[in-house]
C-alpha cells in the first residue's frame, strides 16, 4: 500500500494550506501585471493609431466662417466703427457683434485657413504670423482713433457671431471695468538705446605682453564702469517718464537683430498716458533725448498704441 | 558712418507715424499682439503651446541671440528680413580679423618704409 505516499500528500497538504494565503498574493500580483502589460500594450496601440490617423479639422464644416475677434469696445460707443475696414484677410470688412453692454470688433474668415490645424501651421511660419499681426494691429489703430478698446490676443476665433456674444456676457464685468480704466488714455512706447561704445583699444599695437595686460584690464574695467552707467540712466529716465504715466510696464529690451539699430536697447517701456498729457510726454521725451544725447544715449517715441501692456491677459484689471 | 548718422538722427522728430503704417518694426508689434492682450477662451483651440513656443522663439530672439544660438536655435538666421543685418556684421567681423592678423604678423617685421611714415615724422 502507498501508506507513505499518504502521510507525504497529507504533510503537503498542511504545507500548501499554509503557503497559500502567500501564493494568491503573489498570483494576484501577477496577474495584475499581465493585466498590466496588455492594457499597456493596448494603450500603445491606440496612441499610435491616434497619432498616425489625418486629425479631423474643427468639428465644423471646413468651407464655413469663423468670426475673428480684434478687440472689446463699449456698446454705447460701436456705431462709431469706421466703414469698410479691411481685417485681417480679404473679403469681409470689419464688424460689430453686440451683446448687453459690449460689442466684439470682428470680421469673418474662412474656416478652412482658420482652423485649429492650418492655424497650426501658420503659426510656424513668421512671414504669415507677420502679415496677420500687422493687420490686427492696423484695425485696432483704426478701432482705437474712435473708440476706447480692449485689444485681445492675437488668434481669438469664434464659430459663430452667438458665440462671440456669449464670450463677452462671460467676462462682461471685467470687460467693462478694463474698458472704464483705459478711458482717455493711450499706451505709449519709450526704447533707450545707448550708441555702441568706442573701441577701448588704443591703435597701434601693445609694447609688451604684460603692457597689453593691462591695456585689457583697463578695457575690462571701463566697459564695466559704462555698463554702470548705463543702467542708471536708463532708470532715472524710466522714473522721469513714469511721473507722467497713469501705470507703466518694463519689458525685456530687444537684441539688436530685432530692433535693427547700430545700438544697444537698454530700456523697452511702455506708458499708459493721460490723452491730455500727449504732448507733456512728448516734450519730456525730447527733453531728455537732448539731456542724454551727449552721453550717447537717443531715446525713441513709438505709438500711439493700443493698451496691450495694460489689460491683465486674463482678469482685465488697473492697478 | 551711416550708422552713426541713423543713430544721431533725433528719433523722436517725425517718429510718430502709427505703429502698423509707419517703420514700426515687427518685433514691436509682435511682442504686444503675442504676448499681451486680453486672452478669452475662443472656439478654435488655438493650442496656447503652439503661440507659447512662438512667443518663445521671439523673446528668444528679443531678450538672447546669444542663449538661443546655445541653445541651438537659430531660425531667424534662414529668414532673409532678420538676418541680413547679422550677416553682414559676421562678414564684417571676419573681415577684420583677417585684416587684424595680417596687420600683427607685418608689426613683427622692421617697420615698412610707406608714406605713413612721413606724414608722422612731419
Amino acid at each position: 500500500m502507498p501508506a507513505p505516499h499518504d502521510r507525504l500528500r497529507a504533510l503537503l497538504a498542511e504545507l500548501a494550506a499554509e503557503d497559500v494565503g502567500a501564493l494568491l498574493a503573489e498570483a494576484r500580483d501577477a496577474g495584475r501585471d499581465d493585466a498590466r502589460k496588455a492594457l499597456r500594450e493596448l494603450w500603445h496601440a491606440a496612441y499610435l493609431a491616434a497619432a498616425a490617423a489625418p486629425r479631423p479639422a474643427a468639428a465644423a464644416p471646413a468651407d464655413g466662417s469663423a468670426w475673428w475677434v480684434y478687440c472689446v469696445v463699449s456698446g454705447a460707443e460701436a456705431a462709431r466703427l469706421p466703414d469698410g475696414l479691411a481685417g485681417v484677410t480679404p473679403g469681409p470688412p470689419v464688424e460689430i457683434i453686440a451683446s448687453g453692454r459690449l460689442a466684439a470688433v470682428v470680421s469673418s474668415v474662412p474656416l478652412a485657413e482658420f482652423n485649429d490645424e492650418r492655424l497650426r501651421q501658420h503659426l510656424e511660419d513668421l512671414a504669415w504670423v507677420e502679415r496677420v499681426a500687422r493687420a490686427h494691429e492696423a484695425v485696432l489703430e483704426s478701432v482705437m482713433a474712435a473708440m476706447t478698446i480692449v485689444p485681445l490676443r492675437l488668434c481669438t476665433i469664434c464659430l459663430t457671431p452667438e458665440r462671440v456674444g456669449a464670450l463677452l456676457d462671460d467676462q462682461s464685468a471685467d470687460l467693462v471695468s478694463a474698458l472704464e480704466a483705459l478711458r482717455g488714455r493711450t499706451e505709449w512706447g519709450v526704447k533707450l538705446f545707448a550708441a555702441p561704445s568706442a573701441p577701448a583699444e588704443p591703435e597701434g599695437g601693445a609694447a609688451d605682453g604684460s603692457d597689453y595686460l593691462l591695456r585689457k584690464r583697463q578695457a575690462r574695467g571701463a566697459r564695466e564702469e559704462a555698463q554702470r552707467a548705463a543702467t542708471e540712466s536708463a532708470q532715472r529716465i524710466h522714473d522721469a517718464l513714469q511721473s507722467e504715466a497713469v501705470a507703466a510696464a518694463v519689458n525685456p529690451p530687444q537684441r539688436p537683430e530685432a530692433h535693427g539699430r547700430d545700438a544697444e536697447m537698454l530700456l523697452n517701456a511702455a506708458y499708459l498716458i493721460d490723452d491730455e498729457r500727449r504732448e507733456a510726454l512728448r516734450a519730456q521725451v525730447e527733453g531728455l533725448d537732448a539731456e542724454y544725447a551727449p552721453d550717447g544715449f537717443a531715446l525713441e517715441l513709438t505709438g500711439p498704441w493700443p493698451p496691450y501692456n495694460f489689460v491683465a491677459p486674463a482678469a482685465p484689471a488697473l492697478p | 558712418m551711416s550708422s552713426d548718422e541713423l543713430f544721431r538722427r533725433p528719433p523722436t522728430h517725425g517718429a510718430l507715424h502709427s505703429p502698423s503704417q509707419g517703420p514700426a518694426n515687427l518685433a514691436d508689434i509682435l511682442e504686444r499682439v503675442l504676448d499681451k492682450g486680453i486672452v478669452i477662451a475662443g472656439d478654435i483651440q488655438i493650442n496656447l503651446l503652439d503661440i507659447e513656443l512662438l512667443t518663445i522663439k521671439l523673446r528668444l530672439l528679443v531678450a538672447s541671440v546669444e542663449r538661443a544660438r546655445e541653445m541651438g536655435i537659430n531660425w531667424w538666421e534662414g529668414d532673409p528680413g532678420l538676418s541680413s543685418g547679422a550677416k553682414a556684421l559676421e562678414e564684417e567681423n571676419r573681415d577684420l580679423r583677417a585684416r587684424l592678423e595680417r596687420l600683427e604678423s607685418a608689426a613683427g617685421l622692421p617697420a615698412p618704409k610707406s608714406e605713413n611714415v612721413d606724414a608722422s615724422s612731419a
